[in-house]
């Protein structure tokens, strides 16, 4: 019984000698859980991130240019 | 002579753009709004250059103090979704009301993000039967997680 965690057997009572000296508190390496992976998931929306059409900016302003002339 | 330095840097911005050279883009366009604040292509160029050099906080500030930039949803919503203020990119996202594929993807990953699965699930069936770009694996792929994601918050559901 002396072998088991202390954490598996609270409920169990022993006038445990060993404590004393070298405790068997709890398990140190924990046994491994399965848990649901995060399933992959682009960030496709920085590849609409585009600077905007600036064909117009530079029409416009021959446009002006040529009627302030 | 103002107006003439304007459209020889817009010219010029125009020339670089394909480069993606971000940091010279935000130059030339921090130099556009230093003659004239009011020039929104300028503004929306820095912003994007900002997003795209990942500076969401300083891109979003920009946006929050200019008037002009109001409109500009799809780019606020984008950093506050990449600084995890993702309620605020749904809502942000909700003001535009013309919304095109790029605000729709946006709103599928903010949707998948705040675990509304149905909502995200509808935008994305819209977007694969839409969508006409290189991206398509990857959108089914983004499809998938949010069907996975469904599936596991009511087992009920088959499709």
């Amino acid at each position: 019984l002396e072998k088991i965690a202390l954490t598996d057997r609270l409920d169990i009572y022993l006038e445990d000698s060993s404590l004393c000296t070298q405790a068997n508190v709890a398990r140190l390496a924990l046994n491994f859980e399965p848990v649901q992976c995060k399933p992959l998931f682009f960030d496709l929306a920085l590849n609409h991130l585009e600077l905007p059409n600036l064909e117009d900016k530079i029409e416009q302003k021959q446009q002006s240019q040529q009627g302030v002339k | 002579k103002n107006a003439e330095q304007i459209k020889a840097l817009y010219t010029e911005l125009h020339k670089i753009a394909p480069t993606q050279d971000w940091e010279r883009i935000l130059k030339v366009s921090k130099k556009i709004l230093g003659l004239s604040v009011n020039e929104k292509k300028a503004f929306h160029c820095k912003t994007v250059c900002l997003i795209q050099m990942e500076k969401f906080d300083e891109a979003l500030s920009g946006i929050e103090r200019n008037h002009e930039a109001r409109d500009l949803y799809f780019e606020k919503s984008y950093c506050e979704y990449r600084l995890n203020r993702v309620e605020e990119a749904y809502k942000t996202l909700k003001q535009c009301n013309q919304m095109t594929n790029k605000e729709k993807e946006l709103l599928a990953q903010i949707t998948y993000k705040l675990e509304k699965y149905q909502e995200s699930y509808e935008v994305y069936r819209d977007l694969v039967k839409n969508s006409d770009d290189e991206y398509d694996n990857e959108r089914k792929t983004n499809f998938s997680a949010v069907v996975a994601a469904m599936r596991t918050a009511d087992p009920s559901v088959t499709k």
